[in-house]
């Protein structure tokens, strides 16, 4: 009895190859996403943990001016401390000839003997330096690699105002700087960021820390207790120049690290699951249609003495085998997928040694969300099976119902044509179907827009930042504040016409014993260089008294206008102040006090200085401006805007183009199976009347126009929601960055929009030509010649 | 009764001028590959339709009434033969212009009404009249049927008779040279069958409209002007009534 069952199932399956390739591909697009995305991020993750174990990345960090080494006993005796490291860290800069600007750099100590206790770095390739040579280096193999620096190179190095030269012996990496961050600077900057490794003998010397260090790393207990260890590590080297201790979460690179991770994580939760909710949907669509379509055959089934569960399993089966085919597809196009992307991710985050690895458990997961979600759609389709009178079902259907539409009453009704009337009573009369294909369509377009978030927040950011608030050519830090007054060494450069100093000051913000630690930006002249709103795209003018404040920085202080915020500068003497809320200022980055120099100085009382010089420069002569700066003992970086702007784009591009392409097509792939399925659904329930309409003498077109204006309706009204539903979307991805340190802007182009609009509209004509043949082939007689 | 063996047997002239030769078929032969199987459906049809004439065709399932109704109709091609409609050669025509032969001279009417559902009674009828160009309008063939006040109404609020009657106002709303019915009353009780045979043989006299009608049910042939019979894919009799039936007076 079972195997003819079985063997309509074989038959069935064959003559829905169409329905069944599209929906096993919207399966597939799902679980491919789902495990490419999830496989990727744990892969990585899997990667870093086991470098940070490897590599004894610290949990804990702080940096100061001078402390001598007998100091780190003192240290470790903290309760919760098991682990101190105390080296070198100074911050030098590199001036490379292939960068017009120097490019800045580390000096990181190395135990003359042995590994270091904590933040190891792995030799990628050469030697460690020797003792007793001190101009031997290991150098960052990132910075190495982006200017074909090789092992046995020199490389020149202003240390504590002093150009040295080093020979490179070896290329490292380390936990600490997996992510370069330079300093202002959101991206990561391979090329404009080194770390020098050198032996402690060499960068004592060099520094003049003999006995010395002036950064210390420690290994904690895992349940210490964190606040009270970084208190009493601050005041055990406020003496000596300490700033404030940061944890692990804190440290630059791993930060950033975490934040991209974090990111990944909420793209590869939200994405796939769109996916797989839309296959879901698909399946219940089209199962619900085939049992009616199959309806007079249950029936028979059911007459002859076939059990409910029986036809059930029927299609159970049906389904089983699109689901089947589904995973075997994602599965495999998943782990290419996957390790493909992970490649891209290991080189855009720079961890070495990781590998690929499909967990049983994602494949799993996804193919049982899938299978959750298809089963769900195949039982809601068969509850009608179940509820088919066999007598009723074997009987010709009564006409279905109609009634006169919203539209009819209107006054231009009678002027629409039959077939277009023909549409708009289908879509009036089946209002949640074309709701539901219209969502399963709006997902599609919403996982297209998604893909281009991040280009768009990126341009966005660029404009704002450094095509519109950014004024000035060149952008120069020195080590030190310095009188105002040197900067008029600047002015007799040829070819530089403005010069404007900027002080940029790290601090901690205090208001209603809430504290922040963020920056203070004071301005003299803000001719070239203004506070400026990224959402209203304006600069701001300073107040004469008291601080433009970041909204986010007043949000979480819970500042009003007038408040006084209560300021301690982490420099030298870590004076304190007040200043008074003049404004807010909506800004993408960190959490800044923007203020006139005048005040700043008065408040810390001192004479007008400087750490930041920003300079206009006549296009000819930039080169050779910089090609000077670069010289100074004094400068710690030069920036120039034309190079940020273009690193940003060289660096974010490649990366986003490829997720941008694969979203697109598995998004493809969704519209193709909402509309193809929605397309033959249609075509096998309108047969009769299309092939009566072709009888009356309509062609082939016109006929055609009835089966895709109803698709027509539906693509119409998902792209709208699709749009929505993506900026919806966009907003939960950028809810994912730390608003401290980032507001990811959502910020939509048009592009974007027209972009998304264009592939849901191309998919959808792609599924109308698969059609197309079908609808030609429609056999007249006999559609018209048995009863429905 | 006249009964001669072949279909171009002497139109009936009654002492008149001859009438037209409408649609005019010879030797039609339609073969379907069905697997490794040929059905030979016609083989050697011969058949003419007079302008204004009411033919009623009858044989046994399987006999080629259908194939021969929907060749003549423009719905399929025949494997071999001639088909002539007025002085047009249909019997190599494509796809598209059997469909404006269709579109422009030919109303169908089938057993199982084939309206659309979406579409209002009248509106079922604008559809043809739409893309027609010189037709009536839709409540003009409606009340030809009797369905004038039911215009309004969709088809799942219509009987089964309405529901046909309403299929041959949209047929021959646009003035068509030919009617074709393939088993009109075949799905109806016997006084909703009367009511539709009523309606066709009164466009066949208002309008004269060429009609032909497929029918198990012999007493309806009765009502023709002409009855043929057809048998193995050929004609094998033709017989012109002298005396007509008034639809009313048939019994079945």
């Amino acid at each position: 009895m079972v195997g003819a069952l079985h063997k309509k199932l074989v038959r069935d399956l064959w003559g829905l190859k169409g329905q069944i390739i599209t929906i096993a591909l919207v399966i597939a697009s799902g679980i491919a996403t789902y495990t490419s995305l999830q496989s990727c991020y744990r892969s990585l993750l899997l990667s870093k943990s086991a470098f940070y174990s490897e590599h004894r990345f610290a949990d804990a960090f702080a940096v100061l001016e001078r402390a001598p080494r007998a100091l780190a006993d003192e240290l470790a005796q903290i309760d919760g401390v098991t682990k101190v490291y105390e080296h070198i860290v100074e911050a030098v800069t590199v001036p490379v000839e292939s960068l017009a600007e120097p490019a800045m750099a580390h000096v990181v100590s190395l135990p003359e003997h042995g590994p270091p206790a904590l933040n190891a770095v792995m030799l990628r390739a050469g030697r460690w330096p020797e003792p007793g040579r001190p101009d031997e280096v290991v150098l960052l193999q990132a910075f190495a690699e982006s200017h074909q620096i090789r092992i046995g190179d020199t490389l020149p190095a202003i240390l504590n105002e002093r150009m040295q030269r080093f020979r490179v012996v070896g290329l490292g990496v380390s936990p600490e700087y997996i992510f370069p961050v330079q300093g202002g600077v959101v991206t990561p900057d391979e090329a404009r960021f080194a770390v020098l490794w050198m032996g402690r003998d060499a960068a004592a010397a060099a520094f003049d820390l003999d006995g010395a260090f002036s950064a210390v790393a420690f290994r904690l207990e895992a349940d210490a207790s964190v606040d009270a260890i970084q208190a009493e590590i601050d005041t055990l080297l406020e003496p000596y120049g300490g700033v404030d201790a940061y944890l692990r979460e804190d440290q630059p690179s791993n930060s950033r690290l975490e934040g991209e991770f974090l990111q990944l994580q909420a793209f590869a939760t939200v994405v796939p699951s769109m996916f797989l909710a839309v296959a879901a949907l698909l399946l219940n669509i089209v199962l619900a249609r085939l049992v009616q379509l199959q309806r007079t055959q249950i029936a028979t089934l059911k007459a002859l003495g076939y059990r409910d569960p029986q036809i059930a399993l029927h299609f159970v089966l049906l389904f089983s085998s699109t689901l089947l085919l589904g995973s075997v597809i994602g599965l495999l196009g998943g782990a290419w997928l996957g390790e493909a992307m992970t490649d891209l991710y290991l080189h855009y985050f720079r961890l070495p040694a990781a590998r690929f690895v499909l967990e049983t458990r994602v494949a799993l997961t996804a193919v049982g969300i899938s299978a959750a979600a298809g089963l769900f759609g195949a039982l809601l389709g068969m509850r009608s099976v179940v509820r088919l009178v066999p007598a009723e079902a074997m009987r010709p259907a009564a006409p279905a119902r109609y009634r006169r539409t919203l539209l009819d009453r209107t006054h231009w009704a009678r002027r629409i044509a039959a077939p277009a009337r023909m549409v708009l009573r289908e879509v009036e009369r089946r209002p949640f179907r074309t709701l539901l294909s219209s969502f399963a369509i709006a997902c599609a377009t919403a996982i297209v827009v998604t893909g281009r978030f991040s280009g768009d927040a990126t341009e966005h950011i660029l404009t704002t930042v450094f095509r519109m608030a950014w004024r000035e050519d060149l952008h120069v830090e020195f080590h030190h504040p310095v009188p105002v007054t040197d900067l008029n060494v600047f002015r007799h450069y040829p070819g530089v016409r403005e010069v404007e100093p900027m002080r940029w000051m790290g601090a901690e913000f205090e208001f209603d014993h809430r504290e922040k630690v963020g920056l203070v930006v004071g301005y003299e002249a803000a001719e070239l260089r203004r506070p400026f709103d990224d959402q209203a795209q304006l600069p701001r003018a300073l107040p004469a008294h008291g601080a433009l404040v970041s909204q986010q920085l007043g949000k979480v202080l819970g500042l009003e206008l007038g408040d006084r915020l209560r300021v301690r500068a982490l420099e030298e003497e870590r004076p304190r102040f007040e200043l008074p809320v003049a404004g807010f200022i909506d800004e993408s980055f960190g959490l800044m006090v923007h203020v006139n120099m005048d005040q700043l100085d008065q408040r810390l009382g001192q004479e007008p200085r400087t750490n930041t010089v920003l300079l206009n420069v006549d296009g000819p002569q930039l080169a050779s401006v910089q090609a000077r700066i670069k010289e100074l003992p004094l400068v710690r970086s030069v920036l120039r805007r034309a190079s940020i702007i273009e690193q940003f784009e060289e660096q974010t591009a490649g990366m986003l183009n490829v997720t941008m392409w694969i979203l697109s097509a598995f998004a493809s792939c969704i519209v193709i199976g909402v509309v193809y399925n929605n397309a033959r659904v249609a075509l096998s329930m309108r047969a009769r009347d299309l092939a009566t309409m072709r009888v009356l003498g309509f062609r082939q077109g016109e006929v055609a126009a009835v089966l895709y204006g109803e698709l027509a309706v539906q693509v119409l009204l998902a792209l709208p929601l699709g749009l929505w539903i993506g900026q919806l979307l966009c907003q939960g991805v950028a809810a994912t960055v730390d608003p401290d340190e980032f507001r990811l802007p959502v910020v939509l182009t048009v592009r974007t929009y027209l972009f998304a609009s264009m592939i849901t509209v191309l998919a959808s004509f792609v599924a109308g030509l698969m059609v197309r043949q079908r609808l030609r082939a429609l056999d007249l007689i006999g559609v018209l010649k048995t009863t429905e | 009764m006249t009964v001669s063996p072949s279909a171009s047997s002497d139109p009936p002239t009654t002492g008149r001028r001859l009438p037209e030769i409408v649609l005019e078929a010879k030797n039609l032969t339609k073969v379907y590959p069905m697997g490794e199987l040929e059905v030979r459906a016609l083989e050697g049809a011969d058949l003419e339709l007079w302008s204004g004439e009411l033919l009623v065709l009858v044989g046994p399932s399987g006999s080629g009434k259908s194939t021969l109704l929907n060749i003549m109709g423009g719905l399929d091609s025949p494997t071999r033969g001639t088909l002539r409609f007025q002085n047009q050669d249909l019997s190599r025509a494509d796809a598209q212009q059997l469909t404006d032969f269709r579109r422009e001279h030919v109303g169908f009417v089938f057993q199982f009404y084939n309206l659309i559902p979406s579409l209002t009674a009248q509106e079922n009828v604008a559809l043809v009249t739409d893309i027609a160009e010189d037709p009536m309008r839709p409540v003009e063939a409606l009340e030809l049927v009797g369905l004038g006040p039911r215009k309004d109404h969709f088809p799942s609020q219509l009987s089964g008779g309405e529901q046909q009657r309403v299929a041959i106002a949209r047929a021959v709303a646009k003035r068509p040279k030919l009617l074709f019915c393939d088993e009109p009353t075949g799905a109806l009780d016997y006084k909703t069958g009367i009511r539709v045979l009523e309606a066709i043989q009164q466009v066949n006299q208002q309008l004269g409209t060429t009609t032909a009608v497929i029918t198990h049910n012999m007493p309806i042939a009765a009502m023709a002007d002409r009855v043929v019979t057809m048998g193995d894919g050929r004609i094998q009799s033709t017989q012109i009534n002298e005396r007509k039936l008034q639809p009313s007076e048939l019994r079945w």
